[in-house]
């Protein structure tokens, strides 16, 4: 099933499909190491549109609300 | 080969500058704080009778002449040299993107494989030897930190190479650098140490707050105890015993009355020298900002050094991100805040770390109105405190309103 990262639920771990933006947005993404393809786990997500966080290549990195929206995941559910 | 110019390029926050202060045994201020090479630093460094310069390029992810540090290294680029790639260990896979970039010029590369020492902990292991086998060009495992491996880097600089491989496509390059991660990298599943159990909770609201209220009350008392005790045990003292005499000397050569009695030792006060009252340049004017304001701001940086080298602050960012987002800022603005709350100055320069130019703002004027810097709040405490506590927290708490309206009104 696909969904955004903010749908995600924490612990679950998926796989990125797609990333939703123009080339900065995906650019600023690939710096931190997120790209279609990778395997990602969530951390913990803050109430009421806080920032998300999320385990990529053993470290962990926060994106906010509004980037983690158009970041689609592929979960087993 | 003869080598004249060195340029260490990576990623940003992997150790350039400290390898470059290694190579140069230059002394170079390392700071956590993103974006913090903006401009580049250049040095020498004396190889075998040669003297060598070694530029520190800004930190780049890529070599695309898209951004402004990028343009930089470009150009850099273009005018020749050796590169030393410094690349961070623990993040194989996001550096080596910028390693091919390189890879892709016409200059001689070697890699120096940084902040190796965290690998260890992290339960990542990398074969270092496929790994250049992979590459082509010479890698070394280097830890700027302690300069354990930069002697191997120095004896190998002559070994760098050109290597030349274009790649058509971002798709070529990342399936070339999968395929080198999977031959190279292993990861080991770590126990979740007490630590990490602990960062996660940092972070979850419910748990996190009353963590950061935990940790930010134990940072000020013991920046207080410190303070306190540095001022009761050793500048108090020293004052009093070594500096009040000479200045009693110094008067009674002066002349009590004098004009250069007056700017230098003050007033007698009961006929010594009270350096809480006398007002005079080498009393008053040394002992406060000596005896009893450098304890605070002391004991104040190691207590934010330590939160710092713990790794708090980023996760007391996430926590605020969303508070404030109320103010207009991203959560990372907290950090000038709890700056702010030592001193104004390093605060306001520490808003440099924010990107737009209207967030700077909206920070360095909320500082300005309502963050009292230490001086200030040891005054109100001093002063309104001894009415009894409560006055104190309506102090702060006007000042907390302040903050919150006057972000809307900034905005």
């Amino acid at each position: 099933m696909i969904i955004d990262l903010t749908q995600m639920q924490p612990g679950e771990t998926g796989i990125v499909k797609e990333i939703q933006g123009g080339h900065g947005f995906i650019r600023k993404l690939q710096s931190m190491g997120m790209r279609p393809g990778k395997k990602i786990t969530k951390v913990s997500s803050h109430f009421w549109r806080g920032p998300q966080t999320i385990e990529i290549d053993n470290s962990q990195i926060a994106i906010g609300f509004g980037m983690a929206k158009r970041i689609l995941v592929e979960v087993e559910r | 080969m003869k080598i004249e110019k060195i340029l260490l390029i990576g990623n940003p926050n992997v150790g350039k500058s400290v390898i470059f202060s290694r190579l140069t045994g230059a002394q170079v201020i390392i700071s956590n704080y993103p974006g913090t090479t903006v401009g580049f630093t250049q040095g020498k460094m004396k190889l075998a009778e040669e003297t060598i310069t070694i530029i520190d390029v800004p930190g780049t992810y890529t070599l695309e002449p898209t951004c402004k540090a990028e343009d930089v290294a470009c150009r850099m680029l273009e005018e020749g040299g050796l590169v030393i790639n410094v690349i961070d260990a623990t993040n194989l896979e996001r550096n080596l993107y910028l390693t091919l970039q390189l890879m892709e010029k016409d200059i001689p590369v070697i890699v120096a494989l940084n902040m190796w020492d965290d690998t260890k902990h992290r339960g990542i292991h990398i074969d270092i030897k496929k790994l250049e086998e992979q590459l082509g060009v010479p890698v070394v495992s280097t830890c700027g930190l302690t300069g354990e491996g930069i002697k191997e880097l120095i004896s190998r600089l002559a070994e760098a190479k050109v290597v030349k491989t274009p790649f058509s496509s971002d798709g070529q390059r990342w399936e070339r650098i999968g395929k080198i991660v999977e031959g190279v990298q292993k990861l080991t599943h770590r126990h979740h140490t007490l630590l990490e159990i602990l960062e996660d909770l940092s972070i979850k609201p419910l748990t996190g707050l009353p963590i950061a209220i935990g940790i930010l009350y134990c940072a000020f008392w013991v920046v207080r105890f410190i303070g306190e005790n540095l001022i009761g045990y050793l500048f108090e003292p020293l004052f009093e015993r070594l500096w009040l005499p000479l200045m009693m000397k110094l008067s009674v050569f002066l002349g009590e009355g004098t004009f250069l009695h007056h700017i230098l030792i003050g007033n007698l006060i009961g006929g010594t020298i009270d350096f809480g009252q006398s007002f005079g340049l080498l009393t008053t004017g040394f002992f406060v900002p000596v005896g009893m304001v450098l304890p605070y701001i002391f004991s104040f940086y190691l207590a934010l050094g330590i939160l710092e080298d713990f790794g708090y602050l980023p996760r007391l960012a996430v926590l605020m991100d969303n508070f404030m987002h109320h103010l207009g800022l991203h959560g990372y603005a907290i950090i000038p805040f709890i700056l702010g709350l030592g001193c104004n100055v390093p605060g306001a320069l520490s808003t440099r770390i924010l990107e737009e130019r209207r967030e700077k703002f909206i920070a360095a004027t909320l500082m300005a109105i309502a963050i009292p810097c230490m001086a200030q709040i040891a005054m109100i405490v001093g002063l309104v405190g001894q009415r009894g506590g409560k006055y104190v927290a309506v102090v702060f708490f006007t000042l907390f309103v302040l903050l919150l309206r006057n972000a809307k009104v900034i905005e």
